[in-house]
């Protein structure tokens, strides 16, 4: 979700920035506000070693009215200690047990606070050295209150500056969803139309609601529903051009097959038998066709294996295994070009199949008994096969249509289903290979020609 | 020979059967793959012709526990379906060879009769061209019954055209059954064996086509 995402990216960030801003800040006034209650504590032992007479003797002596120890004693909110001590750490007026300062005042540093605590009560002192008149050390006063007044202000402190980050915190979450909210409202709407579509309805979505940050995003996926509309649609007229296909030999089949059945003598039945096969075979053939239109569609076959093979050994495997078919026909079938290893990285048997598309189209269209069929492969300036035939060839206004699914030349007998050059072509797509036919040499014949794209390494070094 | 033919598709099945007993062959039909399992456990047979798209479990399991009983079995897999991956699959797991549907009968009975023949270890000890008959163990090649004057070499590439009749053999291929591995030969030296070849084998009943940029075919004449 994008809204809890930002909210997560953007809540720990504006935390953080609180969180340090009031810590610096808390830092700052804790500081302050020590500094000034220390003043005032170190003011109280000032007035109170005031008050001290420190005669010859080693002694000194508290002279305080109970008036005047009254008013330095009285604080509204702490209780107050104080201790008159000694050099040699006797008490000579307050509390005992308020303890020395942890080191010793000097002439240089007289005043010292610390913190210490009489019973477990937590207190701040203020320590303030006595002297005489001949800068001897003659004593400590010592003044210390509890904490109370110090808590309440930093309990003050802490509230008014959480309270903020709380409430800001908040707000900016709260901006955040609402703003995210209304932001992504279209696309909500959006989402839900795409939700509510039929699978068939592959009409653009309108993009005018659209935010402007979304919209490459929309008309990408608009194109895509354009390109797969076109997909689909080519799809479902191949299906039904095939099935429409494959009726014919199959009506072949029923007819000849009703024939043999009624037929009384084994001399009677042979000739449909013969149609029967004829008809199975176109039928098998058909079918084959159809798989390899199928394997050949990009993606259609995930166990596709494409890798490095020799193709000058395929071309001519692919030409003997031809030879048989072609004598049968009077049809003299060759290879030219050099034999040795041509290395190219595809998918052997989706080559060897239009191979086989190829030569099995020139046998049928392009040459009579008598005539040659020379399969040509040539590895200059890249892998290039041409088939070459001596038959009628293919009318220019034709060439670019006989590589069309299910287009037959008009006049070309036979009973193909026009699907072997589509697979010639759409093999050779996939494969970044261009197909096209043209005239022979002497403008007799037809060349058909594919031509690879160069390869990374055309030659395997010879052995 | 006792065949075991193990096909769902019963108009298939009996087809296979009928063409198999019609060449005396003694033929038993199952139709899923526990059938097929209980079959090949209970009896013995020389082959195995073997659907993979089957009820209850496919072929390549009836296959797999064949295999697993040691049992050597020749197996003939039948399928629609020819990826790659199917086929390498079916062969990973022991079958003998693989015939796509739909297939002729002739090719099945061609492919029965090289799997026999290899399962029996033994090739044919004698190649049949009509009048033309060449005796591979024998070394000697017979135009109705009278002994062709071949030399040793002139026989080795007769003996691989016949053996391969009606089908191209490629001029490497011929080089390499007469020559040694490392000796550089030009190919041109086949053309003076086929000149020859043919010259001895005028009344003999089959030509030796010479096929464009392809090799030679030993075919017979018509």
């Amino acid at each position: 979700m994008l809204r809890s995402q930002l909210l997560w990216r953007l809540l720990p960030s504006v935390m953080v920035v609180i969180l340090v801003a009031s810590f610096f800040a808390y830092r700052l006034s804790l500081d302050m506000a020590t500094e000034a209650y220390d003043a005032a504590l170190f003011d109280s032992a000032r007035s109170l070693a005031q008050q001290i007479q420190v005669g010859g003797g080693t002694r000194p002596a508290l002279a305080l009215p109970r008036a005047a120890e009254e008013i330095l004693l009285f604080d509204p909110h702490d209780r107050i200690y104080y201790r008159v001590a000694a050099v040699d750490g006797s008490t000579i007026a307050g509390d005992a047990r308020l303890p020395m300062p942890p080191a010793p005042l000097t002439g240089a540093l007289p005043v010292r606070f610390y913190d210490t605590r009489i019973e477990g009560e937590e207190l701040r002192a203020s320590a303030y050295a006595l002297f005489t008149r001949g800068e001897e050390p003659a004593g400590t006063v010592i003044f210390a209150e509890t904490l109370i007044k110090r808590r309440r202000l930093l309990e003050r402190i802490l509230v008014t500056l959480i309270l903020p980050l709380v409430v800001i915190t908040g707000l900016a979450a709260g901006l955040v969803w609402y703003g995210v909210r209304t932001g992504l409202a279209p696309l909500n709407d959006l989402a839900s139309a795409l939700a509510r579509r039929e699978s068939s309805d592959l009409r653009p979505v309108p993009t005018d609601r659209v935010p402007g940050e979304v919209r490459p995003a929309v008309d990408a996926f608009n194109n895509l529903m354009t390109r797969v509309e076109a997909a689909q649609s080519a799809q479902q007229r191949f299906l039904s051009e095939a099935a429409h296909q494959l009726r014919t030999p199959l009506a072949g089949l029923s007819a000849q097959l009703d024939r043999a059945l009624r037929a009384q003598d084994y001399d009677a039945i042979k000739p449909a038998l013969d149609q029967l096969r004829g008809a199975s075979r176109r039928v098998t053939r058909l079918v084959n066709q159809l798989l390899t239109i199928a394997r050949a569609e990009p993606g259609a076959d995930p166990a596709r294996e494409v890798a490095e093979f020799d193709l000058g050994a395929l071309v001519q495997a692919t030409c003997r295994e031809w030879v048989p078919d072609a004598l049968a026909a009077g049809v003299d079938l060759g290879f030219a070009g050099d034999p040795g290893p041509l290395m190219l990285v595809g998918h052997e048997a989706l080559v060897g199949e239009m191979l086989n598309n190829l030569i099995d189209n020139a046998l049928r269209y392009g040459a009579r008994g008598g005539q040659a069929v020379t399969v040509r492969l040539s590895r200059d300036p890249q892998p290039e096969i041409a088939v070459e035939d001596e038959g009628p060839g293919v009318p220019p206004e034709e060439r670019s249509r006989v590589f069309e699914r299910f287009h037959r030349v008009s006049g070309s007998g036979g009973a193909g289903a026009g699907l072997g050059l589509a697979i010639v072509r759409e093999i050779a797509r996939t494969h970044g290979a261009q197909a096209w036919v043209e005239a022979g040499g002497d403008g007799r014949g037809a060349v058909f020609r594919v031509r690879f794209p160069a390869q990374k390494m055309n030659r395997k070094p010879s052995v | 020979m006792r065949i075991l033919v193990v096909e769902d598709d019963l108009i298939l099945a009996d087809g296979i059967a009928n063409a198999l007993r019609a060449a005396g062959h003694a033929v038993d039909g199952v139709a899923s793959g526990p059938e097929a399992d209980a079959a090949l456990t209970g009896e013995e047979y020389e082959l195995v012709i073997l659907d993979i798209e089957l009820p209850k479990f496919d072929g390549f399991e009836v296959l797999r526990r064949l295999r697993r009983r040691k049992v050597a079995t020749p197996v003939l897999v039948l399928t629609a379906r020819d990826s790659v991956h199917d086929r390498i699959q079916g062969l990973d797991l022991g079958a003998d060879d693989y015939l796509t549907k739909p297939f002729e009968m002739g090719e099945l009975e061609a492919r029965i009769r090289a799997l026999v023949r290899r399962a029996r270890g033994a090739g044919d000890d004698r190649i049949d061209l009509g009048r033309l008959e060449v005796d591979v163990k024998g070394r000697r090649a017979y135009v109705e019954g009278r002994a062709v004057d071949l030399s040793a070499r002139e026989f080795a590439v007769l003996e691989v055209l016949a053996s391969r009749a009606g089908r191209v053999v490629s001029k490497e291929a011929l080089i390499t059954t007469v020559y040694q591995w490392d000796r550089e030969v030009s190919p041109n030296v086949m053309e003076i064996f086929v000149h020859r070849l043919r010259k001895k084998l005028q009344d003999a009943g089959v030509g030796i086509r010479t096929i464009r940029g392809l090799g030679y075919l030993l075919e017979r004449d018509a």
